[in-house]
């Protein structure tokens, strides 16, 4: 390596090419968005600034960050403003120089279009894939973030097809592979081809047979064909003849003939006789090697001289040849067998793929998987790569790249693709490299740290400068030690790390290492059987857990109400929102959750996915999934008894029996039973109708939803419980994409998702917003936190991940394509390259373990705890026994008798504890909305009729122009429609007694839909105003009125208001002439007023 | 032409003086002679109330009052071409490339109109051939490579002029404005007024200019500068100076109440709670005229259901596409259930919606359908039209029934291969009479524009007798619709939902913006395909740019006029901070700067935490506790199965819910057979074979591995319902088969004889208060060895978890209860592992005879005290609770404490 000491002046200098290998803590984001400000400092335009990192979160937080500064610098005195230039490498001089340009850049970046691209590499290949040139076939797509649901009904698909083509090859393939591995496992083999299918589109990209190609490609990997006849190749005459004279010889070796030995060596006699070639071949098996196809054991002494005589070394010499030929061609069978399991895999494998894609085509959506792979083609194209540097509007000259270590081999190869054609484009830009292949623990996602060294090196090709930063701004003296001293003892296994320095050298730090909870003793061999009624059931696997988070609450506790943090320079009493509490697994979330519960701390998890899981959420999804389907008794049940109806388990027994609780339930007369009769009543008849958005809104609302909830969920739980049944409600107007989804389509959609991968399914909703709570994390969701306090628990040794069914791919860094692409079915039925590939995987997977453990210590400022259990399970795995590691850096091992501690105290000094801090229950609201009543919903009932008389309006207004147009012209609409009202037209047209309304000739002047305003502003809207020479007339339409039987008199009655209306106005607006009035209706006649 | 500037809040008065001024008409009152053109109508009742006003006049002829393209309407030139024939047209022609994938035809098109029509509007005309096209856009992206840019503008090439080809015939809508736009240019008659602030193309600016040559041509703008806030807004959004000098300069006039407000909203629930909570307050401080600028469409729904709940009804002009309406929906499902061969799904879905037979009976309809879902749980699904006919005839209700015939009837019409697009619809259009939704759809706002859309498509169309198939029409009748806005005009309210450029010119009491962030205000410009922002601007089309000036200067007039304004924004999106629009995010610190004030008020904060129940409430909940239910003795049960009694066992609670209550989880329509299927298809196989063959004696394995393959083919098939993946499951038991039959063997070889199985017994016991309870149940299998009796029962778990559920006395009883049914000396009872690769039997370890009088003596015990009130603690062990159905009705969830 090539690092030099970081210097950042160097390292912010915009102009060069940058790598930084930065420590935790050690402030990457500052170096980074540093860089930035330099760059536009420099002159660069928003638009010319391409920032990626790994989460949209990260990203949010650069751009605040970039903002804050900014502002800084726009509204700060010059002095300030000046220091903060210097802080970032800028010479005092230059400073003054640069202050005016760094007091506009605020507004300018604000107001940039395009602005500053500061994005995940998702958000960026999106931006790309906009830009896609349209035959790429790619245009107007959606990102579904819910592939895991759209992969199980691609399974769907692929069964269907199945069915459907119960012959041929793919049935074959299924057949093959269900008979051998069953179907679970097929499915597991299946799904994970599917994840793995940018890899496998890399390696199969340009291929006609893409299966035919891969399996070609593994034959010559492993050296054996598919239809190479593997005992015949061995069974050569030579090979044959040794054989009889080792049988031979064998026989002559034992005495007898009941010996095991002597029987194989008759029956490898007689098979030498026959013809089959794989008799003799199984029969030299049996004679040679053991089950485990080793070779059978001979000893060489004194009664195998007697027996052979002189013939005695050449038994021994047949024996190692031939049974190492023998294990040899076993080889070469099991390898071949695997591979033609491995082509079954691959066949459904790329048929499941096929009806993925399918689907996905179908719904005009792509997943992250398809956004990478893409972008990837196209770039991979010179000529488009060239196309898409002029197609976007932003035209980078800055790229800074953060957490690189978190980059997958085909995102690197992207950016590469990119960097060259900016250099075709003659724009290649200045790049900087920030990240740390310490805390690379996303191998799971496709991330490869190897990369970071790779990436480097190809910079450092093109000029870059490479730094290594191992200073920490986060971390006090006391905790890095510890962190110093673990990784220091683990120097071999774990060559990358290097002792890290403390910025803060007087910050007092406190590492606690609690020992491990031992399982609870086995229960002696009890006889007398248990009361289920008085004594419940305890899991014994769950009771050592329960210890630890038991300990860790009170502790919690005590450090709550005695211990103090410095939190930036100032000292104050810890508040329960300093605490970060890590685990390995998200496995145990709930049982610690439940014991912060059980001791009243207010605990914020991020329960990723888990809002379809609380029981709220089931609440409401019960609800409705009885509105939907009423016969479903136990979801009625579940409703009665959530805090909606709050009914008891007696009101329960009134119904108990019946086959319909629903009809039951509206007989009765029990008073929380008749509210819920009532309301569930009411709701259903609605739950067809509303869209599902109004419906829940008037559960909330009708059913005092929220404040029952309030009232029946224990405190520390409140917030939470308030703020998911409004993710839910958020759900009803999201889901689909805001697509109305019928009532019976949400509940499916929610039983869907419910089921869902983690990281598909709806969260539970944070509760940020200002609650004091301590949070609740697992070491990849704590990556780029940090906490004064940090709790590490379930260090102990952990047991090694088993894996079997899955696709393998070894994608080296750096190349363009995995080199190689097999299923991995398990160890016994495996290929030679896969076992190498899994054992470099292996250490890859230990470092990542360190890695993890070195992520979840960093995140400590001042306090680390960590705590464990002992486990009984049989695989355990050193390496993943954090706790010993520490252990080990706390001096030389000792049984732990005690807690270890290390570094300072952290209690309050003055004796002051923290106050106790109450959890805000809002005691309703303190300014209250006064009722107000607003809007009317007009009467649709005719509305028919009217869009006819605004027709026959507008037709006869045209007809009555000076050069009237044809039908023709007029037929914008369809016959049914436009006939009845052009029928009417015309009958009022063709109307002898109209006529001198409507010919030119015959009046002075007339006007069609005159607008008069009164003295208020409102308009009157006259149909028709006809100027004769001795008097006016003002026509009204009333098309609708056709019924021969009301004669005009009553016609007119009904009408004279308006009509008197229309008149007084005309009568002001032509002073002196008279002024008549009169109906023209549907059927021609006029009715005069 | 004359430019005028006029107060912010008082243009239209100022426009009426101007008006009356400048009005000499041979009748005072009569202004029709006069044209002004406003950005929208609701500025023509503005300018009205103002020239009333202003006149005094009891009544007047008002000026002829029109937007730009109702005046370019009115213009005697024939009407213009319809859109979809011409987007007909286009989609041949690009079918035509055959080199796109089908189902982006249509959004091509689509997207291609536009540009044409912009294009159009703004005058640019493409070169004759595709190569100076070509060259054209090279230049304008400022690249070095041509090829990569042919394509592009080839295909608009083209395009262009297959449609533009044969120039004769009527024109689009667009060319039709521009033509318009021409011909008012000449014949114009009379003085033209402009208001507000308006946005023209370079067509609309030429015509004004010429008309102006020869008629009084007055333009009046609202000037921001003069209102206090126009003012504040035009210093902090203004770029001429760095920021400190610009709020230095303003620091000496503060403002003294400043009618804007910020509030960053924690959540979505916030937000629209406390927009709907500022709407009521004004509402009840008699604010009149309230605009809601919906910028974020989820809020903007959310509140207004907030509202409406409080009785304030909303005039929404945003509206929806009509896609998203219910009746769309209804109409689109059943045309996917088409192209889904119906799936089951889908399909109850459809008989579910109030839309669909509503003509039918509701008991009958109701009765149907439930009867045919509940089959289908049953049975599970089946494919097609003929397997829900066969589910409906499983049922045995004639509603069923005649429901699928229905839908069969109604999917007549639709069953065509290829046809023209009218000729769908008009198909669609039975098909939905058939399915008795015409009337249901005529009821309902959306449904009836979607019928009318219908109808007026095949109107456009019947000239187009281009066939096209099913998938085709479908995707072409989704984008329709898709692009179709629908607006709900039945409210009339004095709160408004709207956009931005729909409050030009519109007077405001008080204005509310909804999801105000950085990524929706300005509004991100729609991503189009073909060019960039800078080729836009080198063609001479809007670019980003100027549409987001022009957003700045109606966000400036509107505020500037000076409504009461608050602006709220999701500031905590997902766990993330969102920052807000820019131009407030400048506003904010420029006040802070000038006057070290800050906009951001959280006060309604207060207004809209939630009630907490009255104290009165009667049937308030309780907090959560742990339920202990007792029971009267005739509610205790008096049957009992061994699964009943590892359940009161495992849970007393569980018992009482399943057992007590009687209430059962609701089947999946499982698609899938599952492991519990598995297990009963495994048990009635073996059960076949031992009735066949009770003794394996020296019959050859292979015999017995055939007729249990057949036996095991036989099950599968039937328990597998037509399922697929029953081969796999099969595949897996036959792997066993070997494992089994030594197993069953060796058993022999000591000695036990297959002797009787699924065998039901009962068993009474009698309670202290002399009451029997009965104990029931049925054996997998007995085996016989001489008088020895051994109880046996298969299962496929694993064999370890089965000794781990045995170790423990008397927690699993189901062998113990199988032998006290029995009620004679039994020497073993074990579980059956059978998935094992070699099959075990695995006994309790405890002395058997003992652990089955343990048993029943609890058993009997458990039931006194159950008769004498003992509760049912809901008390579960972490591992039963995991998968516990009853989990919502103990609610352990939302329990206080342990
Ligand atoms: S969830 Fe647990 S406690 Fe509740 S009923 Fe089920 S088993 Fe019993």
């Amino acid at each position: 390596m090539t690092e030099q000491v970081f210097d950042s002046s160097l390292a912010l200098d915009p102009s060069r090419s940058v790598v930084v290998e930065a420590c935790a803590g050690s402030g990457k984001t500052w170096l980074l968005v540093s860089r930035i400000l330099r760059a536009l400092l420099a002159g660069a335009e928003p638009s010319e600034i391409l920032a990626i990192t790994f989460t949209r979160k990260a990203a949010l937080e650069m751009q605040a960050r970039l903002n804050e500064w900014l502002e800084l610098l726009a509204t700060a005195d010059d002095a300030t403003a000046r220091s903060e230039l210097t802080l970032r490498g800028i010479a005092e001089a230059d400073a003054l120089l640069l202050l005016p340009r760094a007091r506009s850049l605020h507004e300018m970046v604000l107001t940039a279009r395009p602005g500053i691209t500061l994005t995940t590499f998702h958000g960026w290949f999106l931006e790309v894939l906009k830009r896609a040139p349209l035959d790429a076939g790619i245009a107007q797509f959606e990102l579904t973030e819910q592939a895991g649901m759209l992969e199980k009904e691609a399974w769907l698909h692929f069964k269907e097809h199945l069915r459907r083509n119960s012959e041929g090859p793919l049935a074959n393939a299924f057949d093959t592979l269900v008979s051998e591995i069953g179907l679970p496992s097929t499915r597991d083999l299946l799904a994970s081809f599917l994840r793995q299918r940018a890899d496998w589109f890399a390696i199969t990209s340009g291929e006609v047979d893409d299966v035919a190609a891969v399996q070609r490609r593994l034959s010559e990997e492993v050296g054996v064909a598919p239809d190479t006849d593997v005992p015949g190749e061995c069974l050569t005459p030579a090979f044959i003849q040794d054989l009889k004279d080792y049988a031979a010889l064998l026989a002559r070796n034992n005495s007898g003939t009941t010996s095991d030995h002597a029987r194989n060596a008759q029956t490898l006699l007689d098979a030498l006789s026959s013809t089959s070639l794989e008799t003799i071949f199984d029969c030299a098996c049996t004679a040679l090697l053991t089950k485990k196809s080793e070779a059978r054991k001979h000893t060489r002494g004194q009664t195998s001289q007697r027996r052979l005589g002189a013939d005695e070394p050449r038994f021994f010499t047949l024996h190692e040849q031939l049974s190492e030929a023998l294990i040899l061609a076993k080889d070469r069978l099991a390898t071949q067998r695997w591979l033609a399991l491995n082509e079954a895999g691959l066949i459904c494998g790329t048929a499941l793929l096929d009806e993925y894609q399918a689907l996905k085509d179908q719904r005009q959506v792509l997943d992250f998987a398809d956004i990478e792979w893409l972008t990837a083609r196209l770039l991979a194209d010179s000529d488009t790569a060239e196309y898409l540097q002029y197609k976007l509007d932003a035209r980078y000259r800055h790229v800074l790249l953060d957490e690189f270590q978190d980059t997958s081999p085909l995102q690197w190869q992207i950016l590469r693709a990119w960097l060259g054609a900016s250099q075709a484009a003659g724009r290649a830009p200045s790049v900087f490299v920030v990240g740390d292949p310490k805390q690379s623990i996303y191998r799971f996602r496709g991330a490869d740290a190897r990369l970071f060294d790779e990436a480097a090196a190809f910079l450092e090709h093109q000029g870059a400068i490479r730094f290594m930063h191992n200073t920490t701004r986060r971390l006090a003296p006391a905790v890095l030690e510890i962190v110093n001293r673990t990784f220091a003892a683990l120097a071999e296994r774990y060559p990358r790390y290097q002792a890290h320095e403390a910025h803060e050298k007087d910050l007092p730090g406190h590492v606690e290492l609690i020992p491990l909870f031992p399982p609870p003793e086995q229960p002696a061999g009890t006889t007398v059987l248990r009361d289920p009624l008085t004594t419940p059931l305890t899991d014994e696997t769950k009771t050592t857990r329960r210890k630890e988070a038991q300990h860790m609450a009170s502790r919690l506790k005590e450090i709550q109400a005695s211990w103090q943090v410095r939190d930036n320079g100032v000292v104050r009493p810890v508040r329960w929102s300093d605490v970060l509490i890590l685990v390995r697994t998200r496995k145990h979330l709930a049982a610690y959750e439940h014991a912060l519960r059980a001791a009243g701390i207010p605990a914020i998890s991020s329960r990723q996915g888990g809002l379809l899981d609380t029981l709220e959420a089931r609440d409401l999804t019960a609800l409705l999934t009885f509105l939907v389907t009423p016969s479903a008794n136990l979801e009625l049940a579940h409703t009665l008894r959530s805090p909606l109806f709050a009914c008891s388990d007696a009101d329960l027994l009134t119904l108990a029996g019946n086959k319909s609780w629903w009809t039951a339930l509206k007989t009765s007369n029990l008073p929380c039973l008749a509210r819920a009769a009532e309301l569930l009543g009411r709701w259903r008849g609605l739950a067809g109708r509303l869209p599902v958005h109004d419906l829940l809104d008037r559960i909330f609302h009708e059913g005092d939803l929220l404040p029952r909830y309030l009232d029946a969920v224990p405190s520390s739980m409140r917030a939470g419980v308030a703020a998911n049944l409004h993710s839910l409600m958020e759900l009803a107007l999201s889901l689909s994409g805001g697509r109305y989804p019928s009532l019976p389509r949400f509940v499916f959609e929610l039983k869907q998702l419910r089921h869902a991968r983690a990281e598909e399914a709806p969260d539970e909703a944070d509760t940020a917003d200002g609650q004091d709570a301590v949070t609740l994390l697992t070491v990849h969701g704590a990556k780029g936190l940090e906490a004064p306090i940090v709790w590490l628990l379930d260090a102990g040794p952990g047991k090694t991940p088993t894996d079997s069914y899955r696709a393998l791919s070894d994608w080296p860094p750096g190349s363009k394509a995995p080199r190689h692409f097999s299923l991995y079915f398990k160890r016994e039925l495996s290929s030679a390259p896969q076992r190498d590939l899994l054992a470099r995987d292996a250490a890859l997977m230990e470092t990542e373990n360190f890695n993890l453990l070195y992520v979840a210590m960093t995140r400590a400022r001042q306090a680390l705890f960590i705590s464990g259990n002992e486990s009984r399970a049989d695989s355990l795995c050193s390496e993943r026994d954090w706790h010993a590691h520490v252990n080990a850096a706390f001096g030389a091992y000792q049984p732990p008798v005690g807690t270890r501690t290390h570094g300072n105290d952290l209690t309050s000094t003055d004796g002051k504890s923290a106050a106790p801090q109450e959890n805000r229950r809002a005691a309703g609201p303190a300014i209250t909305l006064p009722p107000v009543s607003a809007g009317t919903r007009r009467d649709k009932a005719d509305s028919e009729e009217i869009r006819l008389g605004v027709l026959v309006h507008e037709l006869l207004e045209k007809l009555a122009a000076d050069s009237p147009p044809d039908e023709a012209m007029l037929r914008a609409l369809p016959p049914e429609k436009f006939d009845p009202a052009w029928r009417i037209a015309q009958t009022i047209r063709q109307n002898a007694g109209l006529k001198r309304f409507f010919e030119p000739g015959q009046f002075l002047s007339a006007r069609n839909e005159l607008s008069v305003v009164n003295s208020s502003g409102q308009v009157i809207r006259i149909d028709r105003l006809v100027e004769f020479e001795e008097e006016i007339w003002v026509l009204d339409y009333k098309t609708g009125e056709a019924d021969a039987r009301i004669d005009d008199d009553r016609l007119a009655d009904r009408h004279r208001a308006q009509l008197d209306e229309y008149i007084r106005a005309v009568r002001v607006l032509w002073p002196g002439k008279p002024v008549r009035g009169g109906l023209i209706l549907g059927d021609g006649r006029l009715v005069m007023l | 032409m004359e430019i005028q500037g006029a107060p912010a809040n008082d243009l239209f008065g100022a426009a009426a003086r101007l008006l009356r001024s400048r009005h000499s008409g041979a009748r005072a009152a009569d202004f029709s002679a006069t044209t002004v053109l406003v950005p929208n109508l609701h500025a023509a009742q503005g300018l009205y109330r103002a020239l009333a006003a202003e006149t005094k006049l009891s009544a007047l002829i008002p000026p002829r009052t029109l937007t730009i393209p109702a005046w370019t309407a009115a213009a005697p030139l024939p009407p213009a071409q319809a859109e979809s024939p011409r987007m007909a047209l286009l989609y041949q022609s690009l079918r035509n490339w055959r080199r796109f994938e089908e189902r982006l035809l249509w959004p091509m098109c689509a997207e291609l109109l536009s540009l044409f029509d912009e294009l159009t509007h703004h005058r640019v005309s493409l070169p004759d051939t595709a190569e100076d096209f070509s060259r054209q856009l090279v230049n304008a992206y400022a690249s070095r490579n041509t090829r990569a840019l042919d394509f592009e503008s080839r295909l608009l090439h083209d395009s262009w002029f297959a449609l533009t080809g044969t120039g004769s015939g009527p024109v689009d809508a667009a060319t039709r404005h521009v033509k318009a736009l021409a011909w008012l240019a000449e014949h114009h008659q009379g003085p033209l007024y402009v208001l507000g602030v308006m946005q023209f193309s370079p067509a609309e600016c030429d015509c004004l200019e010429r008309i102006a040559s020869r008629e009084p041509v007055v333009c009046m703008l609202p000037d921001a500068g003069s209102t206090e806030t126009g003012r504040l807004l035009q210093a902090a959004w203004s770029t001429t100076s760095p920021m400190l000098e610009r709020a230095q300069a303003l620091q000496a006039s503060s403002p003294s109440a400043l009618a804007l407000r910020l509030f960053p909203a924690n959540s979505l629930e916030e937000e629209a709670l406390a927009a709907s909570a500022q709407v009521r307050l004004w509402l009840a401080a008699g604010k009149r005229r309230i605009i809601v600028v919906a910028q974020d469409r989820l809020t903007a729904r959310r509140t207004r259901a907030l509202l409406e709940r409080a009785d304030v009804l909303v005039e929404d002009e945003t509206g929806w596409p009509l896609s998203t309406t219910a009746a769309a929906s209804v109409v689109m499902r059943w045309i996917e259930a088409i192209a889904n061969d119906f799936n089951h799904e889908g399909t109850l879905d459809l008989l579910k919606s109030p839309y669909t037979l509503n003509t039918w009976p509701d008991g009958d309809l109701h009765e149907g359908t439930a009867q045919l879902e509940m089959q289908l749980r049953k049975d599970g699904p089946a494919p097609g039209l003929t397997g829900l006919s066969l589910r409906a005839r499983q049922s045995g209700s004639m509603h069923a029934q005649n429901l699928i015939t229905t839908l069969q009837r109604a999917a007549q019409p639709l069953s065509a291969i290829r046809l023209p697009l009218a000729g769908w619809c008009l198909r669609l259009r039975e098909s939905l009479k058939l399915l008795d939704m015409d009337d249901s759809l005529r009821q309902d706002e959306a449904g009836r524009q979607l019928l009318d859309e219908l109808a007026q498509r095949v109107h456009e169309l019947q000239a187009d007798d281009t066939l096209y198939h099913f998938g085709e029409w479908r995707r072409w009748l989704t984008q329709q619709w898709e692009n179709t806005n629908f607006v709900d005009h039945g409210v009339e309210s004095p709160v408004v939902f709207t956009h931005l450029a729909a409050t030009r010119c519109r007077p405001a009491d008080a204005l509310l913006i909804l999801g105000a962030d950085a990524a929706r205000l300005p509004s991100p410009p729609a991503a189009s395909p073909f060019f960039n922002q800078r080729v836009r601007a080198v063609l001479g089309l809007p670019d980003m740019a100027e549409q987001q000036a022009q957003a700045e200067r109606d966000l400036l007039q509107l505020l500037a006029s000076g409504p009461d304004a608050l602006i709220t924004w999701r500031a905590q999106q997902n766990g993330e901070q969102v920052p807000p629009s820019p131009w407030f995010a400048r506003l904010e610190t420029f006040c802070k700067l000038a006057w070290g004030r800050s906009l951001v008020d959280t006060g309604l904060r207060d207004a809209i935490a939630p009630t907490a129940l009255a104290a009165s409430e009667t049937q308030r909940p309780q907090a959560g506790m742990q339920p202990r239910p007792t029971l009267a003795p005739h509610q205790v049960p008096q049957r009992i199965s061994p699964s009943g009694y590892n359940q009161l066992v495992a849970c007393p609670y569980q018992y009482f819910a399943a057992r007590v209550l009687g209430l059962e989880e609701l089947e999946d329509i499982e698609t899938e057979l599952d492991k519990r299927d598995y297990g009963e298809t495994v048990h009635a196989i073996l059960h076949r074979f031992h009735s066949q063959y009770p003794v394996l004696g020296d019959m050859p394995d292979d015999n017995l591995i055939q007729a249990l393959h057949a036996i095991s083919e036989a099950e599968f098939e039937k328990s597998g319902n037509g399922d697929y993946f029953a081969l796999a499951w099969l595949r897996r038991w036959q792997g066993k088969l070997p494992g089994y039959l030594a197993w069953q063997r060796a058993r022999e070889g000591r000695g036990w004889q297959w002797q009787s199985g699924e065998e039901k017994h009962s068993r009474g016991f009698t309670l202290t208060d002399g009451s029997i309870l009965t104990l029931t149940g049925k054996l997998d299998r007995i085996d016989r060895k001489a008088d020895e009796i051994a109880v046996l029962d298969y299962k496929t778990g694993e064999a370890q978890k089965l000794r781990k559920q045995l170790a423990a006395p008397g927690e699993d009883v189901q062998l113990p209860a199988y032998v006290l049914l029995l009620d004679q000396p039994v020497s073993e009872a074990a579980y059956v592992a059978l998935d094992e690769a070699i099959t075990r039997d695995i006994s309790p370890p405890q002395d058997l005879a003992e652990l089955c009088k343990d048993t029943g003596n609890r058993l009997i015990g458990l039931f006194n005290r159950l008769r004498e009130a003992a509760p049912l603690p809901a008390q579960g062990a972490e591992s039963a609770c995991e998968f516990c159905a009853m989990r919502g009705l103990c609610r352990k969830d939302f329990w206080a404490d342990d």
